[in-house]
């Protein structure tokens, strides 16, 4: 006879119920961590995305633009976007260009681009907006 | 021969548990093969549980109840089996690993159910309703590791580091856990097999902590 049989049905339903509130307890804390990890590397990784980089490039090209020359971001092969600072991304991009001298041609170039929060909003899907973008080379 | 405890079944769910994760880390097996086999014993769950629908002895009384539960589980299944397809087998890259894992999985699995309905004999059904919905659960954390995974990966090949970006530390235990990961220098791969293998390792060794005292109690109870 087990120590835990000798101590009473009490003491044996006692520890069921310790053991399933264990259960309990420790899987919802592992999905806390785990969930939250997995939310913050998705967030951090949307500065990343494709949508981002076009809204940047866009941004960053607008001013470029003009006098008979432009650049067109929508069509450009984006590629190698990397961190140089905490919200600031830099990446390379083959861009359409149409120029009215030399007509149309394709230019790379290095976009450096900063995003923030829109209107500060503390959710994990929240929308990003570009708060400064250039081209840097 | 003494019968053996049911504390030794302990260590072979650990082990069994352990042994993916291991593979993983040798490079051996990857990431979306892990999650191709949550999906396959999702599949074979659900079609266990379609076996076992209490409403079946019901249709020749209630059909048209039989009838509602019978078409709740195939368009949870039509809606939802597509979407989980696209997300698990778009990334498997097939090769004889892929097929030699698959093969083992479904392999063990069916002898699992095979071996419970013999012991259960005609109380079968009883379970697969909870067996179904914990291969659920898996499968959900499976698809969550694997996506944090993929954006670890293209973070790190970004040359991310940590910091704080409006909310995104969605959760301080996330924070705490990306930056250990990043201490410890583990692989994207490491990470989402270290999520799965632990929660359903974790998970599984409790449950059966649980089913141990909760037997025992019950047969405190009935002597």
């Amino acid at each position: 006879m087990s120590r835990l049989r000798a101590a009473g049905p009490s003491a044996a339903r006692t520890r069921a119920r310790w053991a399933l509130g264990t259960l309990v307890g420790v899987n919802a804390l592992m999905l806390w961590f785990f969930l939250g990890m997995t939310a913050s590397l998705g967030w951090h990784a949307k500065l990343l995305d494709e949508t981002t980089l076009r809204s940047c490039a866009a941004s960053a090209l607008d001013r470029t633009n003009g006098d008979g020359r432009s650049v067109s971001p929508w069509s450009a092969d984006l590629t190698g976007a990397r961190f140089v600072g905490d919200a600031t991304i830099r990446f390379v991009g083959d861009f359409d260009t149409y120029d009215d001298e030399t007509g149309e041609g394709t230019a790379t170039l290095e976009v450096e681009c900063t995003l923030a929060v829109a209107d500060g909003d503390s959710s994990t899907s929240a929308q990003l907006v570009v708060r400064r973008a250039r081209v840097v080379g | 021969m003494p019968p053996q405890s049911r504390w030794t079944g302990l260590l072979g769910i650990a082990v069994g548990n352990a042994l993916p994760l291991y593979l993983v880390w040798t490079g051996q097996l990857q990431v979306p093969d892990l999650v191709l086999v949550y999906f396959l014993e999702l599949a074979l769950a659900y079609l266990v549980l379609f076996a076992a629908r209490p409403d079946r002895r019901l249709a020749e009384r209630r059909g048209g109840e039989a009838l509602k539960g019978l078409a709740a589980m195939v368009l949870g299944a039509v809606v939802l089996g597509p979407v989980l397809a696209i997300y698990t087998f778009g990334p498997v890259t097939w090769d004889t690993t892929t097929l030699w894992i698959v093969t083992v999985a479904l392999a063990s699995t069916l002898i699992g159910y095979a071996a419970s309905i013999w012991r259960r004999g005609a109380r079968w059904r009883e379970g697969v309703v909870g067996a179904f919905a914990w291969r659920f659960v898996l499968m959900v954390v499976a698809l969550m590791a694997a996506s944090a995974g993929a954006s670890y990966e293209r973070l790190l090949a970004a040359d991310w580091e940590p910091h704080r970006f409006g909310n995104g530390w969605a959760l301080p235990a996330g924070e705490l856990l990306t930056k250990l990961a990043l201490a410890l220098d583990l692989s994207p791969v490491i990470v989402a097999a270290g999520i799965l293998c632990t929660y359903r390792l974790v998970s599984e060794v409790l449950h059966e902590v649980v089913d141990i005292f909760g037997d025992e109690a019950a047969q405190g109870a009935a002597e």
